[in-house]
């Protein structure tokens, strides 16, 4: 290995040494504090060799991994978000567990396979970044013993995850069957003719199943709202986010080529499960009364409009979708952050999950019902907030092959989502019938609010001046 | 920089008034009127330095603009630009938004707040009026949404959140399609010339096949039939002003719904002409359904608000058949009549809301025999009730008569059809006029004569409206320099598509 390899893959490396170190710091003292000091350093540090090793050219190391601009913007995605996590759900793991220094330990696993995931260029990498992030995940979603939801949302993801591991792991086999090669780039380049063999068709439509179930699209979205409701807080809102970001890269890389055979052929693919992701997604949301299963649904939705930027292929894609991805991170951590917050403090502890308790939120909490109403509306999409420009965006991408249906559909169902984050919205901002415990004053630690400030100081500058992202997306474009 | 100053002005009032006034009403009335008052006086400035143009350099020269770079990598500018019609919609806008501001009084919550929201609303309107680049048109078309939904359900009265949701989720859909065909044209035009811009006057030139013209131009009409509103897409426009409070109501009908008729008249027509052509005789059937079906309607009502909210509908689908007439006088029309509405409905609903201050009500069951007790007050509304039914020698005459005279030209049925609506007018304006002032004195809690200040502002916007009713020419002259853009615009894309 030589040193540009080297330098290329530190990050990787201090991710992946940086579980061993906190579970070593457990092992001679169990102090909350001190792994979460250790876990945010180690995570910093990580951040840091991204910054540095970004603007180099593109390492390949092995054939497994490609380390270049693109990879490292959603590595460092990941792991701003999964900092944003840490510094979120620390009052909340406190409450909830008597022992949540292994939450740190996983949730650094967790974050390892997503940017790995990022970085893959070969269908073992891919896999086993995958395999990493869910098996940390599956552990995180039931982290809480006592809580029996956890549990059971834990028992249901092992389940269809495992299932979606073997769709994809055949997959994989019957496309290495056919093309002989498990680079993705061939894949993505394969010419016509060779990928006409229904063999080649079956295990790609097997690999693209397994993806539609980590991103919870439409038909593969069932586990989607019960893990979101189940799990802790601070997970679901690393599921949400950070865990998707790693797939999405992958995708971009080698399915949204402009010229390829592989990726013209997903269009219809692309556009029906884009339009029922929508459709469902946001007629889902309308009926829920329980936030997280909301923004669930909503997040469901989210994917399919998110989709709609591969019926584009090229540059206008990987704007689109790293775009779209930092405005869904952005409002998503602040809506799950507010949550977060008030959780140990409500309801002896077991937060507010009802839409029905946000009832003059605004009033009692003005700093994070300001907060949540700001990443409602970019979730809504409203001009000035970065939602919006993620949708403007993914529109363009449609509207280059003039998908107009698909576009009929993301307008109409956008303005079902309106419908219910609107109902929210009210309910924050009217005023309260009677007293109630919601009421009572919370005052976030200083981390979790600087976390939550950032999330949505970022939601409104990406939405009034989104020059300095849109020229980072520029600089990554992988094509 | 002038735009830009006209522009920030009011939102900056705004804030001032934010922070200032706190819970005192008079001081948050005196900054929001002053940041009404000074673009206003800017605008008749700018009007006084350009009506001495020759006809020759009309058509071409920009009364102001200013463009800087927004988000350069797809091309967005903060480009603003000036030119009769903007002009005119402009100045509307502040002499609306000044005599809202100077009705502030202490019955409103929260005044810092409300003059806020009303200055945010103001600056939202503006923007579409004063946007040269169409992201720019859509983000002020859109952001026009959240002060007025937070005014309605702020300061409404009544089941406020039903129409406020509906309002939103209404214009949220028109908006959202439009907002597919502004990209599409976008991208249509970089796919076909390699620049990437929002500028309407550069997209105008974008050839398209008729088809996805036709496709576009819906997403437009869409869009402004449901702020207008066009029947059947007016559901949302009689409760949402009921429950409003009346400034909210006064900027909603003199204004907000004066955006769409700029739309029409600025993008959807001169951008897409062959589909405008295509579309017309539907677009112009909405338009007559709506002037007859909504005049209908505002018969039937009792409410004086909904009976002014129905009414104001029916003058709005004048508008359509002007922009829909293609051609000049009809354009002038509609761009007189979108003024002279302004005026008059601002001036009807400063009456109703005298009345429902001094008697507690708005039910015309309820009111009766005003004219005994308040006779001035009596005979500005009956001036303002005779402006709506269209008499001659008052604005809103010479608006509509333009507008059928355009009409006729191409559409002479359609035009026939919508003069019926000046019947159904006078039917209901008569009908206001005689429950509410003459026939026997019902209930009545109060009975000064007193209302000065109302009767200030009424008697200036009739007034106005009388100046235009004579003398139509200074209006019609600063509508024209629309008219040479528009066609300029027609014959560059028309000349593309050949």
């Amino acid at each position: 290995m030589n040193s540009a390899q080297f330098t290329a893959l530190a990050p990787l490396m201090v991710l992946t040494v940086a579980p061993i170190v906190v579970m070593l710091l457990i092992a001679v003292r169990r102090r909350h504090r001190v792994c979460l000091w250790a876990t945010l350093g180690l995570l910093a540090l990580t951040l840091a060799l991204i910054v540095r090793g970004s603007g180099k050219a593109p390492v390949a190391i092995t054939g497994l991994l490609l380390i270049d601009n693109f990879a490292l913007f959603y590595m460092a995605l990941t792991v701003s978000i999964t900092i944003g996590v840490v510094l979120l759900g620390l009052r909340y793991m406190a409450h909830e567990e008597s022992q949540p220094e292994e939450y740190y330990i996983l949730l650094l696993i967790a974050a390892g396979g997503a940017c790995a995931m990022a970085a893959s260029s070969h269908f073992a990498s891919f896999y086993l970044g995958l395999e990493i992030l869910s098996v940390a995940q599956y552990t995180l979603v039931s982290y809480v013993r006592r809580d029996r939801r956890g549990t059971e949302a834990g028992l249901k993801y092992v389940i269809l995850a495992a299932a979606s591991a073997a769709f994809l792991l055949f997959g994989m086999a019957l496309v290495y069957a056919e093309l002989g090669t498990m680079q993705f780039d061939a894949l993505a380049h394969a010419p016509a003719e060779q990928l006409q063999n229904k063999v080649v068709l079956l295990g790609a439509a097997m690999m693209f199943a397994a993806i539609g179930f980590k991103l919870s699209i439409v038909p593969f979205h069932l586990w989607t709202a019960d893990v979101y409701q189940g799990a802790p807080t601070p997970v679901t809102a690393f599921i949400a986010t950070a865990a998707k970001a790693g797939v999405f890269a992958v995708l971009v890389r080698y399915f949204a080529v402009e010229n390829s055979y592989v990726a013209h052929s997903l269009h219809l693919f692309v556009a029906i499960t884009a339009a029922a992701s929508m459709l469902a997604g946001n007629a889902l949301a309308l009926v829920q009364q329980n936030v997280k299963r909301l923004l669930a649904y909503s997040s469901i939705a989210h994917m399919g409009y998110l989709s709609v930027a591969f019926l584009a292929g090229g540059q206008m894609a990987n704007d689109a979708v790293a775009v779209y991805l930092a405005a869904y991170a952005a409002a998503t951590l602040g809506a799950f952050g507010v949550i977060i917050a008030v959780a140990p403090h409500i309801h002896g502890g077991e937060g507010m999950e009802r839409i029905e308790d946000y009832r003059g939120f605004f009033w009692a909490q003005p700093f994070l019902g300001t907060i949540f109403i700001i990443s409602l509306l970019s979730l809504m999409g409203i001009p000035l907030t970065a939602g919006f420009l993620g949708k403007v965006y993914v529109v363009i991408a449609g509207a280059k092959d003039a998908h107009w249906i698909v576009l009929g559909i993301l307008a109409l169902s956008s303005v079902m989502g309106v419908v219910y984050y609107l109902r929210l919205i009210l309910l924050v901002v009217s005023r309260p019938a009677v007293e109630r415990p919601s009421l009572v004053p919370i005052n976030p630690p200083l981390g979790a609010k600087s976390v939550l400030f950032l999330a949505s100081v970022v939601t409104l500058l990406l939405g009034v001046y989104p020059a300095p992202l849109l020229a980072i997306t520029r600089a990554i474009n992988p094509f | 920089m002038i735009l830009v100053w006209i522009l920030v002005l009011p939102a900056a009032g705004g804030l001032a008034a934010y922070f200032a006034a706190g819970s005192n009403w008079r001081v948050a009335r005196a900054i929001l009127a002053a940041s009404m008052a000074a673009p206003l006086l800017l605008l008749v400035w700018l009007w006084g330095r350009h009506s001495g143009f020759s006809d020759a350099s009309r058509g071409t020269e920009w009364i102001g603009q200013f463009t800087i770079a927004w988000i350069p990598q797809r091309g967005i500018q903060f480009a603003l630009a000036m030119d009769g019609l903007a002009l005119l919609l402009s100045l509307l806008t502040c002499l609306v938004g000044l005599v809202v501001a100077l009705s502030l009084n202490g019955s409103h919550k929260l005044p810092g707040a409300y003059a806020l929201l009303l200055a945010l609303l103001t600056t939202a309107m503006l923007g579409v009026f004063l946007a040269s680049d169409l992201f720019l048109f859509f983000v002020s078309y859109e952001v026009m949404l959240l002060p007025a939904y937070a005014l309605l359900i702020g300061w409404g009265h009544g089941d406020t959140r039903r129409a406020a949701t509906r309002f939103f989720l209404f214009t949220q859909a028109g908006g959202l399609l439009m907002l597919v065909a502004i990209l599409g044209l976008h991208v249509a035009h970089y796919q076909a010339t390699g620049v990437q811009t929002f500028l309407y006057r550069e997209l105008s030139n974008t050839p398209l096949s008729p088809q996805v013209s036709l496709l576009f131009l819906t997403g437009f009409i869409l869009a402004f039939a449901v702020k207008l509103p066009l029947v059947p897409f007016h559901t949302w426009q009689p409760d949402t002003y009921a429950s409003a409070s009346a400034e909210t109501t006064i900027l909603f009908s003199a204004v907000m719904a004066k955006t769409a008729g700029y739309g029409l008249l600025r993008f959807a027509v001169p951008m897409f002409p062959g589909a405008a052509e295509t579309a017309a005789p539907g677009v112009m059937a909405l338009g007559v359904l709506t002037i007859l079906y909504a005049s209908w309607l505002a018969y039937g009502q009792t409410d004086l608000k909904r009976i002014v909210a129905y009414s104001s509908a029916g003058h709005l689908g004048y508008i359509v058949l002007g922009a829909f007439a293609m051609n000049d006088i009809g354009t002038r029309g509609a761009i007189v009549q979108m003024v002279c509405h302004g005026l008059s409905v601002t001036g009807l609903f400063i009456a109703v809301d005298v009345i429902e201050r001094r008697t507690g009500t708005r039910d015309i069951e309820q009111l009766g025999g005003l004219w005994k007790i308040s006779p001035r007050f009596g005979s500005l509304a009956l001036i303002l009730a005779l402006a709506t039914l269209g008499l001659p020698g008052l604005g809103n005459f010479v608006g509509e008569f333009l507008i059928l005279t355009g009409t006729y030209q191409h559409h002479p049925l359609g035009a026939a059809i919508a003069a019926f609506g000046a019947v159904l007018a006078a039917a209901y304006s008569l009908r206001i006029v005689q429950k509410v002032f003459f026939g026997p004195p019902k209930e009545v809690t109060e009975t000064s004569d007193s209302a000065a200040f109302p009767m200030t502002i009424c008697a200036v916007l009739i007034a106005a409206l009388v100046w235009i009713g004579f003398f139509p020419q200074p209006l019609l002259d600063a509508a024209r320099t629309v008219r040479a853009d528009r066609n300029e615009a027609l014959v560059a894309s028309a000349g593309e598509q050949q």
